[in-house]
């Protein structure tokens, strides 16, 4: 008898449902409990960097590298969350004709696109012989910024590399000029984020490829950066 | 408050999956769910101060039963858990050789047993092979003597024994 209540309890902890809480009701919660007046922005940032259970425990100082790492796209003011706007742009990339304003494999037709639409210049480049094929580019607005987005493709997934000045999208009181090497944020539901800065530019990798391939374009276009 | 809310993130928000889960099995409602543990996490929020030295799922799941029942009374949706004292004890004639069928049933057909359960076994059975709490903690939670707490367990296991090997023979045939 004991046996069969453990291979009923074997066979419902396999086979039965598990309801995983949403990221919504995270979040929404997370809201509840912020403090009514605004708070300084870095706590923000820690709660929307977590994604789930086993990082609260863990989690503290990766935290607080996420936090150092997304600094220079923070506003003075306390900002929204710009991971989840990210991650929301990426996804309102995939849906129909949203995912290039220039549809081109030519880095010589998607350069040219975005001069007179930002005041900066993103470096284009096509990483088609490394496997990484240009794809076109989009312009974002996010935070009141206008910031551009390349576009590539690497089998079937869809990677937008968000691009901004690294100067001018960090605050007056952390100026950030140092390039940094390429790091993996914590991926936000399933999806990888990577990050860099180099040539003043801070760079953001979006996408549901898997971290490690998602390293190796950054690997490949912040190196090409550094040339 | 302000000075808590990292404890409070780092000691109740992990079991956030735990009471949902528990919210969903209860409610059947994922929706109703959502609102319900947020509602619940709000409380435990509020009375976060209070907690002294109590091992906090259990506290905090609790607390989402609680919420789950006012969200039910507000909606006079389902009987409230007290009548399933008066089901009957069938008799045990489902155990032997169909236990061999359990490994058949599919995932559609558990979600299906436990749903079919009365809310005190259910909740009994979720807490227990879902969340591996111990007797004590189930009590506490669901507010009954510990021996009440087994006794609820065996049978929502007699029952889903009787309903799973029921689905087991009628595939192999």
């Amino acid at each position: 008898m004991k046996q069969t209540d453990d291979e009923l309890g074997a066979l419902l902890r396999e086979k039965a449902s598990y309801h995983t809480a949403p990221t919504a009701l995270r979040q929404a919660i997370l809201k509840d409990i912020a403090p009514a007046a605004p708070q300084k922005s870095g706590w923000r940032w820690l709660d929307v960097l977590r994604p789930g259970a086993p990082w609260l425990a863990s989690g503290f100082a990766a935290g607080m590298l996420a936090l150092w790492l997304v600094q220079p796209m923070l506003a003075a003011r306390p900002a929204a969350d710009m991971t989840a706007l990210l991650l929301d742009s990426h996804l309102r990339s995939l849906q129909v004709d949203h995912l290039t304003d220039v549809q081109s494999t030519d880095q010589h037709t998607v350069k040219p696109w975005f001069a007179g639409k930002l005041d900066y210049t993103p470096p284009v480049r096509d990483f088609a012989a490394q496997g990484f094929p240009l794809a076109g580019g989009r312009l974002e607005v996010l935070q009141g910024r206008t910031v551009a987005v390349l576009v590539y493709r690497h089998r079937l997934h869809w990677i937008n590399m968000f691009v901004q000045p690294a100067a001018t999208a960090t605050t007056s009181a952390t100026p950030v000029t140092t390039a940094t090497a390429p790091r993996q944020l914590p991926s936000q539901r399933g999806f990888q984020l990577v990050q860099w800065q180099g040539d003043g530019m801070q760079y953001t990798l979006l996408s549901d490829l898997n971290g490690p391939e998602l390293m190796q374009l950054a690997a490949i276009s912040s190196g090409a950066a550094a040339r | 408050m302000t000075a808590n809310r990292p404890r409070f993130e780092a000691t109740v928000l992990p079991h956030l999956d735990a009471a949902f889960n528990l919210a969903c099995w209860l409610l059947h409602d994922d929706q109703a769910a959502q609102d319900v543990v947020q509602d619940a996490c709000l409380r435990a929020w509020r009375f976060f101060d209070s907690l002294r030295g109590e091992s906090v799922k259990p506290w905090l799941l609790s607390i989402v039963r609680h919420a789950c029942f006012d969200y039910l009374r507000a909606r006079k949706h389902e009987p409230l858990p007290m009548d399933e004292e008066e089901e009957d004890e069938r008799p045990d004639d489902a155990a032997g050789p169909q236990e061999l069928l359990l490994a058949r049933v599919r995932r559609e057909q558990v979600d299906q047993a436990i749903r079919a359960l009365p809310w005190a076994f259910r909740e009994a059975i979720i807490l227990r092979e879902l969340e591996a709490l111990p007797y004590e903690d189930i009590a506490r939670i669901t507010d009954v003597p510990m021996g009440t707490v087994m006794s609820r367990l065996s049978r929502a296991r007699k029952l889903l024994r009787q309903s799973l090997s029921g689905l087991g023979e009628e595939q192999a045939s």
